[in-house]
């Protein structure tokens, strides 16, 4: 399949392993994966701030960048949501409109258009799974990275048991009300400590550096890391 | 910018275990309906077909309440309505009214409106009552004081009323029970608000856990003419009885987690027959349809579905913000997630127009909702109208612009990616960083971005 990899702007600037991980995967499964170079950002912070012409701008550019492709494939349900939930009420798309119906998140992609659980690795660690919001609620992936977490060997999966709740991250919500977005946030951090795990997952990198920011600012033993990540283990 | 203080810590914890307490207990009430997403989808219909023809149900409804005797008012705004509501009670003469809970008499500060013409108005909801002995607005849609220890009922009580302290929930019950009690055996003007107008039967419906709606509403008085005022806002009219019966199913399970509230009461009218022969009911029942900025609502596809709610409170009772916060940081009456977008959508004010924002959009409320509202893209549509409505500051405007230009041009988010890799250092960035490195570390910006990762190697 021809895959365009869709690398939101966090992922390229603090978190591009995660992205590099996706790729080889991808490629480890026979597929070609492109990276087009001119891609920038989906829209969703202008979006979410209720500018929705500076959002409405960057979307099409988005379609124009991306719709050459079979399947549009990225390490974010955020960014993912974005496009699949959003864009059609942004640009008057209809819902199943050819384009949104080829994006997807990496976890799911896997899972239901690859059909692939078992990726091979191996991760000799107890680990956790945060579900970000907007994975789980706007585009209802739940199962899927836990599929793949269980698959791997030596790997010992804990559920978190907080709800599942948010992180306190919300984009520019986390900026704007920093207290409570930081009270949400050490909740989630004290959830994932109980769970006794070294390390913490998620599909989200917004999620990932916030609940990364609070573990190293109390000197947590506990590590956060992209799925696509641990499940691509070392190049 | 609105600040939102983060309540203290075991303010924090007595609202955690209140809210968590009725999660829980819903969790298993809603655990009985093997069916419940459907009976979701039902009560959406319900609600969403009565809004799509609503003039008519409402005209229904009115006809069928005229017949059994019920003065229906259409009121427009807050002012027409404590108008109406102060009228009455300045006709029959009476300065002490007994009030069942209603967040629309507070919508409209009723209270307040009846106090400037002498007229007390007496909250019996106990939480309502407790409230208001301490001065202030409920804290939570169906929960006007979760956020309350029992000590701390136990002390309010005590200092208002000059009863010896207690925390034991029976005598605390019983003691506000004595004081209303001696109000409702006299009082000759009742208001309420009412869940559902049923416009089949032109009935009212109304729940409550304590019985004061029933004695609000009867108005066992000996001497003198008695009315009960309903005020409730349009969109409350429901098609048929049938339709309420799988309302109720959902309503107080999802709020408390009560298979039902412990009292429904039915109201069809005034009493029928002459003082001597029957002794309970009120000689009139008038009923306010309030529009108030719900007309509005209805227009706006994005916010109609807002007006399908039920107010169970399930979304504040879920909302991590809410949690944090508290209702009074919202400074508004309706507060939690579908508060905030009906605040913004009744008030044209700053505040308001904040409400929408103080979410991180994570969806739980949408989720709970027995109506099945989107309560958070209700509040991104609200965000949109706010920058619409220039509650947006220039200079933000001015700096999704620029980011949107920067965004659109590859070599210039490029540039300045590289730019920020060589001049940014961790300390720098932690600075830049301000407010969310006064709690949080940022992680350092990676070495190289991923685009010039794989612009030298992509993986093979
Ligand atoms: S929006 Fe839904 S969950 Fe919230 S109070 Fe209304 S009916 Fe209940």
């Amino acid at each position: 399949m021809q895959i365009g990899l869709f690398i939101p702007c966090l992922v390229d600037q603090f978190f591009p392993q995660a992205g590099l991980a996706v790729a080889r995967i991808l490629k480890r499964l026979g597929h070609s994966v492109e990276y087009p170079a001119e891609q920038t950002c989906c829209g969703q912070p202008a979006f979410n701030a209720g500018v929705r012409s500076e959002a409405a701008a960057l979307a099409k550019r988005f379609i124009q960048v991306f719709d050459r492709f079979e399947a549009v494939v990225a390490p974010s349900g955020s960014c993912v949501a974005m496009v699949r939930n959003f864009y059609p009420e942004l640009l008057d798309l209809a819902p199943h409109s050819s384009f949104i119906t080829r994006v997807f998140e990496f976890s799911e992609f896997l899972v239901d258009r690859l059909n692939v659980t078992d990726l091979g690795a191996t991760f000799n660690e107890r680990v956790t799974y945060h579900d970000s919001c907007h994975l789980l609620r706007e585009l209802r992936v739940r199962e899927q990275p836990r599929q793949l977490l269980r698959a791997v060997k030596g790997l010992d999966f804990v559920e978190l048991n907080d709800g599942p709740t948010c992180c306190g991250f919300g984009g520019v919500f986390s900026v704007k009300f920093p207290e409570v977005s930081t009270v949400m946030g050490e909740d989630k951090v004290a959830a994932i400590e109980r769970t006794g795990a070294r390390y913490v997952v998620a599909s989200d990198c917004g999620c990932l550096m916030h609940i990364g920011g609070l573990l190293t600012r109390r000197d947590s033993k506990v590590r956060p890391i992209h799925l696509a990540e641990l499940l691509g283990g070392a190049p | 910018m609105m600040h939102t203080p983060v309540l203290e810590e075991q303010r924090r914890a007595t609202l955690a275990r209140a809210l968590n307490l009725a999660l829980d207990k819903r969790r298993q009430s809603v655990a009985e309906f093997p069916d419940w997403e459907a009976m979701r989808q039902r009560a959406h219909d319900i609600r969403a077909g009565a809004l799509d023809r609503l003039d008519e149900y409402l005209n229904q409804f009115e006809r069928a309440a005229a017949a059994n005797g019920i003065r229906v008012v259409r009121v427009a705004t807050a002012e027409e309505a404590c108008l109406y509501v102060v009228a009455i009670a300045k006709r029959i003469g009476v300065t002490t009214a007994v009030k069942s809970k209603s967040m629309v008499t507070e919508e409209i500060h009723l209270n307040r409106a009846l106090e400037t013409e002498g007229i007390r108005a007496m909250e019996t909801d106990l939480g309502e009552y407790i409230a208001q002995l301490c001065g202030q607005p409920p804290f939570h849609l169906t929960a006007p004081i979760v956020h309350l220890s029992r000590d701390e009922v136990g002390r309010i009580l005590a200092d208002k009323l000059g009863v010896p302290f207690t925390n034991d929930p029976t005598q605390l019950t019983l003691i506000a029970r004595d004081a209303m009690r001696r109000e409702f055996l006299t009082a000759r003007l009742g208001i309420s608000g009412a869940n559902f107008c049923v416009a089949e039967t032109g009935s009212l419906v109304l729940v409550t856990n304590e019985g004061n709606g029933r004695m609000c509403t009867t108005l066992p008085a000996k001497e003198g003419p008695r009315v009960h005022v309903a005020i409730t806002g349009i969109e409350k009219v429901v098609p048929a009885l049938k339709d309420v019966a799988h309302l109720l199913r959902l309503l107080a399970r999802s709020g408390s987690g009560m298979r039902l509230t412990a009292y429904t009461t039915l109201i069809n009218g005034p009493r029928k027959r002459a003082a001597g022969e029957e002794t309970t009911g009120p000689d009139e029942v008038h009923v306010l349809l309030l529009d108030n900025g719900r007309r509005a609502m209805l227009r706006d596809p994005h916010l109609r579905e807002a007006l399908c709610c039920i107010r169970c409170g399930a979304c504040s009772n879920t909302c991590p913000v809410y949690h944090r916060i508290g209702g009074h940081a919202y400074q508004s009456v309706y507060n939690g997630p579908i508060g905030s977008v009906w605040s913004a959508a009744l008030w044209d004010t700053e505040q308001a127009a904040t409400l929408p924002f103080v979410s991180s959009l994570c969806g739980a409320c949408a989720d709970i909702c027995p109506v099945k509202i989107d309560i958070h893209h209700a509040l991104l549509w609200q965000r949109k109208l706010a920058a619409d409505r220039g509650y947006t500051p220039r200079w933000q405007r001015l700096v999704w612009w620029a980011w949107r230009v920067a965004m659109s041009h590859p070599a210039l988010y490029g540039f300045g990616s590289i730019v920020a890799r060589r001049l940014f250092s961790p300390a720098i960035l932690n600075r830049l960083g301000k407010p969310w490195t006064e709690t949080r570390d940022l992680p350092p910006l990676a070495r190289k971005s991923f685009h010039e990762m794989w612009k030298e190697e992509a993986p093979k």
